[in-house]
């Protein structure tokens, strides 16, 4: 019995060209003398090993996270606005939160003695200052909700922070592989999926006390059902619920829902219920949180900490603000990797064919550079979200051109100009061709396309042989014939 | 009539369009060279490229140190260089004790060709200060104009300005243009020799580019090494070239290594990575296998953790996947390839150490994308014969 192995294959516009290569089973090792059930299963048990791989370094980065987390200052003022809801004295509240992170190992960094930090030390010191504080956290209602629940169900306040941020590093994992899963191959999807969440603004906010990994998780959820699924409504929910985590969440969403209009993905109708929502939401949570207002939480996040906001009045100079625009916009270009994720963002813009991907990476571009404009922070945390979309609406944008199987990278040639990408193993693709070009072909057509798809069945990608069994069985053209093929092709 | 002049109208208006974004990214880049002159992040190794200049001159241990301490009396780093603020023991020591200081000097003496510039800009009259800051500078302005040149083969004015703009800020490059080290130094003459090489078929100027990137920093040794192996395999040099690139990049090593008089990569690690040595040459280290794999685990978590690099491997995998060409599939491969084995002897978690794949890799996915950002037809095709 002879084998069949696909040496190469192309296309033009006329045509399908594959070279076969005639093969011995026994000079394979008996290769086509396995059955084809054992074939089967090891093909699927070795189908798994990257998915498995993945999940282990997921799983191993999550226990990191949750046994490690990075206690920042914030833990305290979340505890704090928790503690909140159930009395007004402020000294409770401040020995409840200073309560909460006896235990951990940063507590001389929190409380501001090693290394020392005046402001620290003055609000771990005064309860009056540290209660002003407060409305800073507070606009984050979702967040605090979160860590109330799990509170009461016998965590502590570092431990519900810890479990809010790893399990949505979590769910954003399985998000991740599913998404590029879609599109790419198991070990392409293992690599890319990896070396995005590990890179440093993601797995960073798995580990801290903050909102921002829940607010990314959601936002991909939220983007990854608008782009990949048809539950747009379920979405733009999604959206309205990130509000509720980060009120400053509004200006992307605002721009997702006029872009989801643009796309007709929403009806006006729709777009104006959601952008209405968005509103109300918004003024909710400014009327019942009771934040400060805009300059002076610009104060205190980017000039200088205020230790009794409540009690400060601050103006912010256009002076002022341009010159903190600058230092800050420089600071973070040149201490941040920002500028070769806005690199992948441009290229993935420019090459998508998906007129959704491109819209939404161009929306996300804008709303990062316009939440930078009010709220010019140089922590890289604030711009996960284009650290995730961006690498991978370009992964995407390229799936056409990227190997379908290994060895396609690696092979010795130049490829043809012609070949548009389409490596030697693209065999699904080129099945998938012969199947639209046979119909219009007669008998001896349909041998050659039986060839291509024999040629097939030498890869062992699941996927690549059920496809193929489905075309023959479509065509039912069992012969094969092993020579250089050329296929007309429209 | 109408039609012709409505054609050179476009022509010109064309021409202009290309000329202000060739403007703009002039201005970038003269404005980030003026910023990196007047604001150079003056380093401790300063004293030590210093010092080791100095010694060519002197064996007076106090002269030394005397002439390097009293050229960085004028600088806004001054008291961190002197460890007062904040505070280092070590710097405070090697501060005080001229003993102290010139047993460092053989951790940059290794470096010879970049002290040489560095001396023969000071002989024309530069403080040593301005001369490495200049080392450094010029070496940033000649990556960017690189990177435009080589964008630019591929792609029109504006795409090039975007990439080239974006590429040379991004962290590692720009602050290497600042800092009073080699690595800038390092990184355009391993550029220009890969530029050499991948697009103007100039394989002798290529390697002997590499081998000089030796003389700034031996250890680029590996990413040469690997190179060349690489460049063989793909047959842009034959076996002779490959052998004599091969036998001069280790003879080069080893005079740096007879002349240069380094320590031990014992002495090395351990100053780099564990904790800075006083008096390295006094002492005696033992780097245990357990204390290596414990501290190239914990550098490597950092600098995944902390830098760019994990996005760098994450471009690099899919220029791979995507480049047509086999010559820059194989480079961008073996430039990931080299800084791996480069972290396994010298597991450092500082960015700068990472440039070569930092500027060779998003360049190389950018022309492997270049396909859809072609600026004219037919280009790709002329590139490929």
């Amino acid at each position: 019995m002879l084998g069949i192995i696909v040496e190469k294959a192309w296309s033009t516009r006329s045509e399908v060209t594959v070279k076969v290569r005639l093969t011995c089973p026994a000079a394979t090792g008996g290769y086509f003398t396995m059955p084809e059930q054992h074939k089967r299963v090891a093909c699927q048990i070795a189908g798994l090993a990257p998915a498995v791989l993945y999940f282990f370094v997921a799983a191993a980065l999550a226990s990191y996270a949750f046994l490690w987390p990075s206690n920042n200052w914030d833990v305290l003022p979340y505890a704090g606005v928790i503690a909140s809801w159930q009395t007004s004295d402020a000294d409770a509240i401040h020995r409840d939160a200073y309560a909460s992170i006896g235990g951990l190992p940063e507590y001389a960094v929190l409380v501001g003695t090693g290394p020392v930090s005046e402001f620290k030390h003055d609000i771990f010191s005064d309860s009056i200052h540290f209660v002003q504080q407060l409305p800073f956290y507070s606009i984050k209602p979702l967040y605090c909700l979160l860590l109330a629940g799990l509170h009461r169900l016998g965590f502590s306040f570092p431990q519900s922070m810890a479990i809010t941020s790893v399990c949505s590093f979590v769910i954003l994992c399985v998000l991740t592989w599913f998404w590029l899963r879609r599109y790419l191959t198991q070990s392409q999807s293992m690599a890319f999926a990896a070396l995005l969440v590990i890179s440093p603004p993601i797995y960073t906010v798995a580990r801290l006390a903050s909102p921002d990994a829940l607010g990314l998780m959601l936002f991909a959820l939220a983007l990854y059902l608008f782009l990949e699924s048809s539950h747009v409504v379920t979405g733009a929910t999604i959206l309205l619920v990130t509000l509720w985590v980060r009120p400053d969440s509004l200006i992307l969403t605002g721009f997702l829902f006029c872009v989801l209009l643009l796309l007709k993905k929403i009806d006006f109708a729709e777009w104006f219920t959601f952008c209405a929502m968005a509103l109300l939401s918004y003024c909710v949570i400014r009327v019942f949180a009771g934040p400060y207002s805009w300059s002076v939480l610009f104060h205190n996040s980017f000039i200088a900490a205020l230790t009794a906001p409540g009690n400060a009045i601050v103006k912010v100079t256009p002076q002022t603000y341009f010159f903190t625009i600058a230092q800050n916009g420089w600071t973070l270009l040149k201490s941040t990797s920002l500028t070769l994720v806005f690199l992948m963002g441009l290229l993935a813009l420019m090459l998508h064919r998906r007129r959704s991907y491109r819209f939404m990476t161009a929306t996300i571009l804008l709303s990062e550079i316009l939440h930078f404009v009010m709220y010019p922070s140089i922590e890289h945390r604030f711009y996960t979200l284009s650290t995730f979309f961006f690498p991978l609406s370009l992964v995407l944008a390229c799936k056409k051109y990227l190997p379908r199987q290994g060895r396609c990278a690696w092979s010795t040639g130049e490829m043809s100009n012609d070949s548009l990408g389409m490596k030697e193993v693209e065999a699904e693709a080129l099945g998938t061709k012969v199947a639209a070009f046979e119909p219009r072909y007669s008998g001896s057509s349909a041998e050659r396309t039986t060839s291509l798809l024999e040629a097939t069945s030498n890869y062992s990608d699941c996927k690549v042989q059920s496809r193929c069994r489905t075309i023959r069985a479509k065509l039912a053209v069992p012969t094969a014939s092993a020579s250089m093929t050329t296929l007309p092709f429209d | 009539m109408r039609q012709q002049f409505a054609s050179t109208s476009d022509f010109a208006g064309r021409n202009a369009l290309r000329l202000a974004s060739v403007l703009i990214y002039v201005l970038i880049i003269g404005g980030l060279t003026v910023y990196a002159l007047l604001r150079p992040n003056n380093y401790w190794d300063m004293l030590g490229y210093m010092g080791v200049v100095e010694s060519w001159h002197s064996s007076d241990p106090h002269a030394i140190h005397d002439v390097a301490y009293s050229n960085i009396q004028g600088l806004p780093e001054y008291k961190m260089l002197v460890g007062i603020d904040p505070v280092s023991e070590y710097n405070q020591r090697v501060a005080a004790d001229s003993f102290d200081f010139v047993q460092q000097l053989p951790i940059y003496s290794i470096k010879p060709l970049y002290c040489m510039v560095a001396s023969a800009l000071h002989r024309i009259g530069l403080s040593y200060t301005t001369a490495l800051t200049l080392i450094s500078v010029g070496s940033f302005v000649g990556v960017a104009l690189l990177a435009w040149f080589w964008f630019r083969q591929y792609l029109d004015e504006w795409w090039c300005t975007v990439s080239a703009t974006l590429l040379v800020v991004s962290p590692p490059i720009y602050t290497a243009g600042r800092f009073a080290t080699p690595d800038a130094l390092e990184l355009v003459l391993v550029a220009l020799g890969l530029y050499a090489m991948l697009e103007r078929s100039r394989a002798a100027a290529g390697g002997v580019l590499l081998i000089l990137a030796i003389w700034v920093r031996p250890d680029a040794l590996i990413v040469v090494e690997v190179l060349f192996c690489t460049l063989l395999y793909l047959k842009k040099i034959d076996f002779w070239e490959w052998g004599t690139f091969s036998l001069l990049t280790l003879f080069t090593y080893g005079v740096i290594r007879l002349f240069g008089g380094p320590y031990s990569w014992g002495i090395f690690f351990y100053h780099a990575f564990v904790g800075p040595l006083m008096q390295p040459a006094n002492v005696t280290v033992h780097v245990t296998p357990r204390m290596f794999l414990l501290i190239s685990a914990q550098n490597a978590w950092t600098l995944v953790k902390s830098t760019s690099v994990a996005l760098v491997f994450f471009m690099g995998v899919l220029a791979i996947g995507l480049h047509r060409r086999r010559s820059y599939r194989f480079i961008t491969a073996a430039v990931l390839v080299s800084e791996i084995l480069h972290f396994l002897p010298f597991p450092s978690y500082s960015n700068r150490f990472y440039m070569v794949s930092t500027f060779f890799v998003p360049l190389s996915l950018v022309l492997a994308c270049s396909e859809s950002l072609l600026k004219k037809p037919g280009a790709r095709e002329a590139k490929l014969q």
